[in-house]
C-alpha cells in the first residue's frame, strides 16, 4: 500500500536549525577567508588595510497586509499583530578588507537575541575611479511569523485546530542579490559612502502542515503548503559614514554609522494539498498570493579598528 | 583518624562501584506472544479533539466510534504481571517490561448493521467498508487492510490488541447496532454485538 508521509512539524524547527547552521558554516568560511588573505598579505602586500568592527543594530519591518481571501496568504502573518510595524535590536560584527587594486570586500554578520540569523550578507566594489565604484552583492535575513493558523480558525469555525503544534512562531528567510553604483567621499577624518543597489530576492521555500478535526464528527483533515522560491526585483539603498576618533601610527579606530533600506514588492505562492479522512485521499491546487509591499530598514552603530 | 580514612575510601570504591554498576544496560525487554480468543466491543467518544472511551450508550450520529478489544481469554492474569519483578545490581534503571506479540493474527474484520444507516443502507447491510480505523502513528485514519498489516509493526505493551473503527457517513437513524465479526488467521471467528447505540 502506498503511503504518504509528511515532514513532522517539529522537524521545521529542525530545518530552520540546519539553515542557521548552513548560515553559520558560511559566515566561517568568509573570516577563514579573510584570515587567509590576511596571510597572504605577509608576503603579497596585496592588501591596503583592514577594518573589524563589532555593532548594535536596529531593525525596522514594515509589511503591508491585506484582508484575508478565499486562500491563506503567508504574507499575511507578520510577527506584529494586525500589520503593524514590528522592530528588533541586536548584535553584529562586520569586517572589511580594501586592497591595492581598488577593491574592496565587506562580511556583515548578526545573530538575533532568539538565535536567528539576522543578517549574512557579502559584499565587493570595484572603484576604477577615486570616488566612483561598482558594487555587488548577496544578502540573508530572517523575520518571524506569528499565528498564520488564525486563518484556520475563521474560515472552519466548526473544526478544532487545536492539535500538534499548529499556533508556533515561525521563522521566515528572505535572499537577495543585487548590484550597483557607489558614491565614496574620502574626507580626512571623516567618510561617506552611498550605494544604490537593486536586485533580485524573495522568501526561501518552506513548508507548513497544519491538522484539523471537525467537532461532533469523525472528518480530520491535513492541509499541507509547500511554498516555493519567487524571485522579486529589490530595491537596495545604503548609507555609511565614518568618523576617526583616534588614529595612532598604522591604527586608527573611530565610529561607523550605516542606514539600509531594503524594499520590494513581494508574494509566497504555494501548492496546497488537502488529505481528507486518509492519506490516500487528496486534492492538490496551486495558489499565486498577491503581492506585498516589503520594507525592511536597518540602521547600525560600530566601533571601528582599521590597520 | 586511619579508620576515617579507611571508612571514607571504602564508602568512594563502593560508590564507584554502584555507579559503574548502574551503566549495565538491564537487556531487552522479555518477548511474549499471545493468542487472541476474546472479543470486546468499546464504544468511542470522539466528539472532540482527543479519542476516549464513552462511559455512555449515546453517539453524535456524525461520530459513531467503536474499539474492538481482542484479547487472550488469560488476560486478566497477564495485566496484573504488568511488570517483571527480576534481579537487578541497581535500581537506576527499572527492568524492562514485558512485551506481547501476536500469533494467530486477525485476517479479516466484518461489520454488518443491525438498523438502517440511511435511505441507502438499510438494516442487515455490510458496512464494513464504511469504517476506517485508527492508527498509533497517524493523525489521519487509515483502511483495514493497513490497520490488519499493521498489527506486525511492534510489540504490544498488554497481551491485548485494539482496532479503533470510525463511521464515515452520517447516519441518519436514531438508532445504530453493529455485529461484528473478527475472522483470525486459523479461521477462528470472535463475533460481538454492541447494544443500542442512541444517536443524537
Amino acid at each position: 500500500m502506498k503511503r504518504y508521509f509528511l515532514i513532522p512539524q517539529d522537524s521545521f524547527i529542525c530545518i530552520n536549525h540546519f539553515k542557521m547552521k548552513k548560515a553559520t558554516a558560511l559566515s566561517g568560511i568568509l573570516v577563514l577567508l579573510i584570515f587567509s588573505l590576511y596571510a597572504q598579505d605577509n608576503k603579497s602586500g596585496l592588501i591596503k588595510n583592514w577594518q573589524i568592527e563589532p555593532t548594535f543594530n536596529f531593525r525596522y519591518f514594515n509589511i503591508t497586509t491585506f484582508s484575508e481571501g478565499e486562500n491563506i496568504d503567508f504574507l499575511n502573518y507578520p510577527e506584529s499583530e494586525s500589520g503593524e510595524p514590528f522592530y528588533y535590536a541586536f548584535l553584529g560584527f562586520a569586517a572589511r578588507v580594501e586592497f591595492n587594486n581598488n577593491i574592496k570586500v565587506a562580511l556583515n554578520a548578526a545573530l538575533y537575541d532568539h538565535a536567528d540569523p539576522a543578517l549574512i550578507e557579502f559584499n565587493a566594489g570595484y572603484f576604477p575611479k577615486n570616488r566612483w565604484g561598482i558594487t555587488t552583492g548577496a544578502t540573508m535575513f530572517s523575520y518571524l511569523s506569528n499565528d498564520f493558523s488564525s486563518f484556520h480558525r475563521k474560515k472552519y469555525p466548526d473544526f478544532d485546530g487545536n492539535l500538534h503544534n499548529n499556533f508556533q512562531q515561525r521563522t521566515r528567510f528572505l535572499s537577495a542579490f543585487y548590484a550597483g553604483v557607489e558614491y565614496f567621499y574620502p574626507g580626512g577624518k571623516t567618510m561617506l559612502s552611498v550605494k544604490l543597489q537593486a536586485g533580485f530576492g524573495g522568501h526561501h521555500a518552506f513548508e507548513e502542515k497544519l491538522q484539523q478535526k471537525q467537532i461532533l464528527s469523525n472528518y480530520k483533515e491535513i492541509i499541507h503548503y509547500k511554498t516555493s522560491y519567487h524571485f522579486s526585483p529589490v530595491f537596495y539603498p545604503s548609507i555609511e559614514f565614518q568618523q576617526q576618533l583616534i588614529n595612532a601610527k598604522s591604527l586608527t579606530m573611530g565610529v561607523s554609522i550605516r542606514g539600509s533600506l531594503f524594499y520590494t514588492f513581494t508574494a509566497i505562492n504555494y501548492q496546497q494539498t488537502i488529505f481528507q479522512w486518509t492519506y490516500e485521499n487528496k486534492s492538490v491546487k496551486e495558489v499565486d498570493s498577491e503581492n506585498h509591499p516589503f520594507i525592511k530598514a536597518d540602521g547600525s552603530l560600530g566601533f571601528f579598528i582599521r590597520w | 583518624m586511619k579508620n576515617i580514612k579507611k571508612i571514607g575510601l571504602i564508602l568512594c570504591f563502593t560508590f564507584i562501584i554502584k555507579i559503574m554498576a548502574s551503566c549495565i544496560f538491564p537487556g531487552e525487554a522479555p518477548i511474549f506472544s499471545f493468542y487472541p480468543d476474546k472479543l470486546r466491543i468499546q464504544l468511542l467518544n470522539n466528539n472532540h479533539t482527543y479519542l476516549s472511551e464513552s462511559e455512555e450508550d449515546s453517539l453524535s450520529r456524525n461520530a459513531v466510534a467503536l474499539s474492538l478489544i481482542i484479547t487472550e481469554k488469560r488476560e486478566m492474569a497477564g495485566l496484573s504481571m504488568k511488570r517483571m519483578e527480576v534481579f537487578a545490581p541497581v535500581l537506576a534503571t527499572s527492568p524492562p517490561d514485558p512485551e506481547y506479540i501476536i500469533e494467530n493474527p486477525v485476517t479479516r474484520i466484518r461489520v454488518v448493521s443491525l438498523f438502517s444507516v440511511n435511505e441507502e443502507v438499510t438494516a442487515g447491510t455490510d458496512v464494513t467498508n464504511m469504517f476506517l480505523f485508527g492508527d498509533r502513528q497517524e493523525f489521519l485514519y487509515v483502511t483495514q487492510a493497513f490497520a490488519l498489516e499493521n498489527q506486525f509493526a511492534e510489540p504490544y505493551p498488554e497481551p491485548a490488541i485494539g482496532f479503533d473503527m470510525f463511521l464515515k457517513p452520517v447516519v441518519e437513524n436514531d438508532t445504530a447496532q453493529f455485529a461484528i465479526q473478527v475472522v483470525l488467521e486459523d479461521e477462528t471467528v470472535l463475533s460481538d454485538t454492541t447494544g443500542f447505540i442512541h444517536l443524537y
